[in-house]
């Protein structure tokens, strides 16, 4: 089962994955340093003139600060500004999208601290250097702390409060029947509690900006983002540009076709991972309004302390799981209980249910969420958001459950299969979760495993364990718009401000407009990321594909219906005459009945004056749908773990995943590995660890708060599971950049179960946990 | 406390060959590799992921061997021959470890893979690695928050096992 990779006899080429699929349209400048990120301008890229700015962080998290000193910093050679609350731009309130902590709190604006490392000053001067030693000798002096101040759910317990909506607007209280009574009268009962830690997105490239006002007031930034329009809207309002109109009144004007023509340009090309944590961050404000001061262009990248508390993490949770059954593993009642942290500032709540009320049938069902509001930073949208968290809770319950009543882990999610949605009882637009689950067990040799808990060892002694858990995640689609335009030259360029984050945007829009315009990959050419081109919504939600495609696809489609129709009614067209729905558009020709052919490029040639340009909107209805639409898939992970130290090491993960249809099998495995690789990172490593009596979280650096390095991650075997989604979206797909995360710190803890005897429910699961155990 | 601290930043010449290209330049003892590249030279290739040695994003070859140049003080090196992700192809032509990271899909955002095309260039000419395992190791000292690491791996594995043995 478990291959062994550490002899050289086994060290074999690795075969090609995906070998049919276009590799990334953007690898070459991502592989020899040319691509640039908003952290690599110059100033040659700003008109000559690029400052650089550092952000100065308060070292205390409640009470007033009583005085900044910025002389000694002011008097260095090249400093140009201290920016601090006093001489800042006053900002006007803005609307922040998914619940951002700058809707509630503008950077700079009084005395008041929220938090540790809040933004007190920012330094502008002409080098790096000089900005960093000018940051340093800032002195900032504060009032005593604010005595209850709370900053763990241990503390802030008694802030707790009920939440009506969690994520984008999903109920934090459900109920369907009578879950408690049900739980009472079930003959099996499970009731467990979990804890799961802080953990921060940490991507590798921090958060940056570049920001440039023009000499007839306008601001163009460069940043790398998910949402480019709503952060020139946050900027718009911010700066007070006369945009009274809030988010969603410009966007329903965009997607109407109006041009967002504002003095606010938001351009984001490239992004060095992004995973939620950016978009609507505190120092999309910082840079403009200390440019604004300079009247200069600035830079400000953060560093990697700075990222803890400047941007969003994955909040605690803690959560309470009770399942009641028959004597045939049914579920009677799921009762799922939760309660998460938030900042003071923002409104950020995980969809910590998302999967509790989708994924097993029960005929009583409970949803119950709280927050309790911390006096740290905002904790914000995070791979998965609420669903890694939720999972790991449900699916370790379940499998508790299964172990109670002797069954496999496998069945007791078969006998439990949801055939329509369980909270709605809609009909599902398709779900091919059973075959995840044959295909998944197969592949881990599931069935050949020993089932008793203990039983397995290595044949250097270490327990082997296996386990297993159901992946679930939305498959939602949001509004967006997309122009493609064919040009004299046969080629076509296909406009939408959708963003490259790493999940592949550019390799699969550009071909998905090829393949629909039945053009050649490289007569094709996608301009993305720019609040100058058609609105392309927000990369989030593993939506991108299924928001921005949709529009590409109407508009490419648009195209060669047009095309079509000119050539037949084009006397010097070979095809004159022909019927429309007679040709077939393939690698750039035209090509009808009888061998008759014309290229794209000859046919509009002879019309250099008239391009074919056509836009489209898709999304309005926000993907509603008559049908439950989900995705599904199965996690299954084998554990060794030594039995002295209780040392984990994860050996093998196999995730088996229906997504619908697939447009580049490269990319979306890329992306499922990857994000299986933040599963093991949740259940083994992540945790930011917060000082209960400052405020700070520790260990902010890359050193301390871990994450998966290549030595951590075992073999990671993806099966792309066939399925048709074609009722539930026009191109088939489904969202599948979150799903892999799911599910598997619960199949990890499962295993660790079946190789131990140790239910530990709380993550990430580290040696202190196991070893206070009695095993 | 700001009126004591004084640094003796006077800048001090330095010669590097970086990418073939000799540069004479001074620049402050405290400068780090990393900074000279981005800051002095406006080479962007190499990335800065946390400045502090513990991420590998700014990995370059010092004199052929693999470095993390934010540790790395750019006057101690007076003379060195430096290769970053910029002078790794020939041309437009990708180097055979370019090449298999776009083949194995060996990264996802871009930002970790200056750094570990530099490790693994490091690493193959280290000659310590033969087995899968023994990449993975070696090859620890670059986080990928994307998660490509089966990938990297993968890559890797195929430039080891398909390159002649250096004469
Ligand atoms: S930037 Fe040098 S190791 Fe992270
Ligand atoms: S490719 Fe994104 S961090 Fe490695």
């Amino acid at each position: 089962m478990v291959s062994d990779y550490s002899s050289p006899a086994n060290a074999k080429l690795p075969p090609l994955p995906a070998p049919g699929s276009p590799r990334r349209l953007e690898g070459h400048d991502k592989l020899t340093g040319r691509a640039r990120y908003a952290g690599d301008f110059t100033a040659d890229l700003t008109g000559g003139v690029l400052d650089a700015a550092v952000v100065v962080t308060s070292t205390q998290a409640t009470g007033r600060i009583l005085s900044i000193d910025a002389r000694a910093a002011s008097q260095l050679t090249g400093v140009r500004l201290v920016l601090t609350h006093e001489t800042a731009p006053r900002l006007h309130s803005v609307m922040a999208t998914n619940g951002a902590e700058i809707g509630d709190l503008l950077p700079l604006q009084d005395d008041k601290l929220h938090y540790y490392g809040q933004a007190v000053a920012v330094v502008v001067a002409d080098t790096l250097a000089t900005a960093r030693d000018a940051a340093a000798l800032v002195q900032v002096t504060y009032s005593a702390p604010e005595p209850d101040a709370a900053f763990t759910l241990a503390q802030g317990r008694g802030r707790a409060q009920d939440v009506k909506k969690v994520g984008a607007g999903d109920p934090g209280q459900v109920q369907v029947g009578h879950p408690e009574k049900a739980f009472a009268a079930a003959p099996h009962q499970v009731d467990m509690t979990f804890d799961t830690a802080a953990h921060h997105h940490n991507a590798m490239e921090p958060g940056a900006i570049v920001a440039a006002w023009d000499a007839d007031g306008g601001l163009t930034v460069h940043l790398p983002t998910q949402f480019s329009y709503g952060d020139a809207v946050i900027l718009g309002e911010a700066f007070g540009f006369g945009l009274k109109e809030r988010l969603p009144n410009i966007v329903a004007q965009v997607l109407g076709g109006i041009e967002f023509h504002h003095k606010v340009r938001v351009v984001s090309t490239m992004t060095g991972g992004a995973f939620g944590s950016k978009n609507a961050n505190v120092h999309l404000l910082l840079a403009p309004m200390a440019a604004k001061l300079t009247g200069r262009p600035v830079k400000l990248v953060l560093d990697r302390a700075q990222t803890f508390t400047l941007m969003p993490f994955r909040g605690e949770m803690h959560q309470r799981i009770r399942l009641g059954a028959d004597a045939e593993g049914r579920l009677q009642a799921v009762l799922h209980d939760a309660l998460l942290a938030k900042g003071t500032a923002g409104q950020f709540v995980a969809p910590i249910g998302e999967g509790t009320t989708k994924v097993y049938a029960t005929p009583n069902l409970g949803l119950h969420v709280q927050a309790a509001a911390l006096d740290t930073n905002a904790p914000g949208w995070m791979r998965g958001p609420g669903a890694p968290n939720g999972q790991f809770a449900l699916e370790s319950a379940l499998d508790t459950l299964a172990h109670q009543l002797d069954l496999d882990p496998l069945e007791i999610r078969l006998r439990n299969y949801a055939e329509t949605e369980p909270d709605t009882g809609k009909e599902w637009s398709s779900k091919a979760l059973r075959e995840c689950y044959a295909q998944g067990a197969a592949r881990v040799g599931w069935h050949h495993r020993n089932p008793q808990v203990g039983s397995m060892r290595a044949a250097n002694g270490r327990l082997i364990g296996y386990g297993m858990a159901t992946a679930i995640y939305p498959t939602l689609q949001l509004p967006a718009r997309a122009r493609v335009e064919l040009g004299a030259d046969g080629r076509a360029v296909v406009q939408t401000a959708n963003h490259e984050i790493g999940q592949g945007m550019i390799t699969a829009f550009t071909q998905l407009a090829a393949e629909t315009l039945g053009l050649p990959l490289e007569h094709v050419r996608l301009e993305w990321g720019d609040t100058r081109l058609p609105y392309g919504g927000m990369t989030v939600g593993s939506m991108t594909t299924l928001s921005g495609g949709a529009a590409i696809l109407e508009a490419a489609q648009q195209v060669q219906k047009a095309l079509l129709k000119r050539v037949v009614t084009d006397k010097a067209s070979p095809l004159h005459g022909l019927a429309p729905d007679e040709l077939r558009v393939e690698n750039g020709h035209m090509v009808g009945p009888g061998g008759a052919s014309e290229s794209v490029a000859a046919a509009m040639a002879r019309h250099p004056e008239a391009p074919i340009r056509e836009e489209a909107t898709t999304g309005r209805t926000m993907g509603h749908s008559s049908y439950g639409r989900e995705a599904f898939g199965a996690e299954f992970a084998v554990v060794s773990v030594d039995p002295d130290t209780m040392h984990v090491q994860v050996e093998r993960l196999v995730g088996a995943f229906a997504g619908g249809r697939i447009l580049n099998p490269l990319l979306v495995r890329s992306q499922l590995m990857g994000s299986m690789v933040w599963g093991l990172g949740q259940a083994l490593l992540e945790q930011s660890e917060m000082d209960e009596r400052t405020g700070h979280w520790l260990n902010d650096s890359l050193g301390e708060a871990l994450v998966p390095t290549n030595a951590d991650v075992a073999d990671i075997d993806v099966i792309l599971v066939e399925e048709d989604d074609s009722r539930g979206h026009p191109l088939g797909v489904k969202g599948l950049g979150e799903l892999g995360i799911t599910g598997v710190a619960a199949a990890i803890a499962n295993a660790i179960y079946h190789a131990t005897g140790q239910r530990i429910t709380s993550l990430p699961i580290t040696l202190d946990k196991l070893l206070a155990t009695p095993h | 406390m700001s009126e004591t601290i004084s640094y003796n930043n006077a800048p001090v010449p330095v010669a590097l060959t970086i990418n073939g290209q000799v540069h004479q330049i001074a620049v402050e003892p405290r400068t780090t590799l990393l900074d000279l590249l981005r800051e002095h030279l406006g080479l962007m290739g190499t990335k800065k992921g946390c400045d502090h040695g513990q991420c590998g994003a700014c990995t370059v070859l010092l004199n052929g061997e693999r470095r993390v140049s934010c540790l790395t003080l750019a006057v101690s090196h007076d003379e060195a021959t430096v290769t970053t992700v910029e002078g790794l192809a020939e041309g437009d032509v990708l180097s055979p470890l370019q090449q298999a990271f776009l083949e194995y899909d060996a990264f996802q955002c871009g930002y970790c893979t200056p750094g570990q095309l530099c490790s693994a260039q490091g690493l193959l000419r280290e000659g310590h690695a033969r087995t899968r395992d023994e990449v993975r190791e070696l090859m620890s000292g670059n986080l990928c928050r994307c998660g490509a690491y089966p990938h990297i791996t993968d890559a890797i594995l195929s430039v080891l096992l398909t390159q002649q043995p250096a004469p």
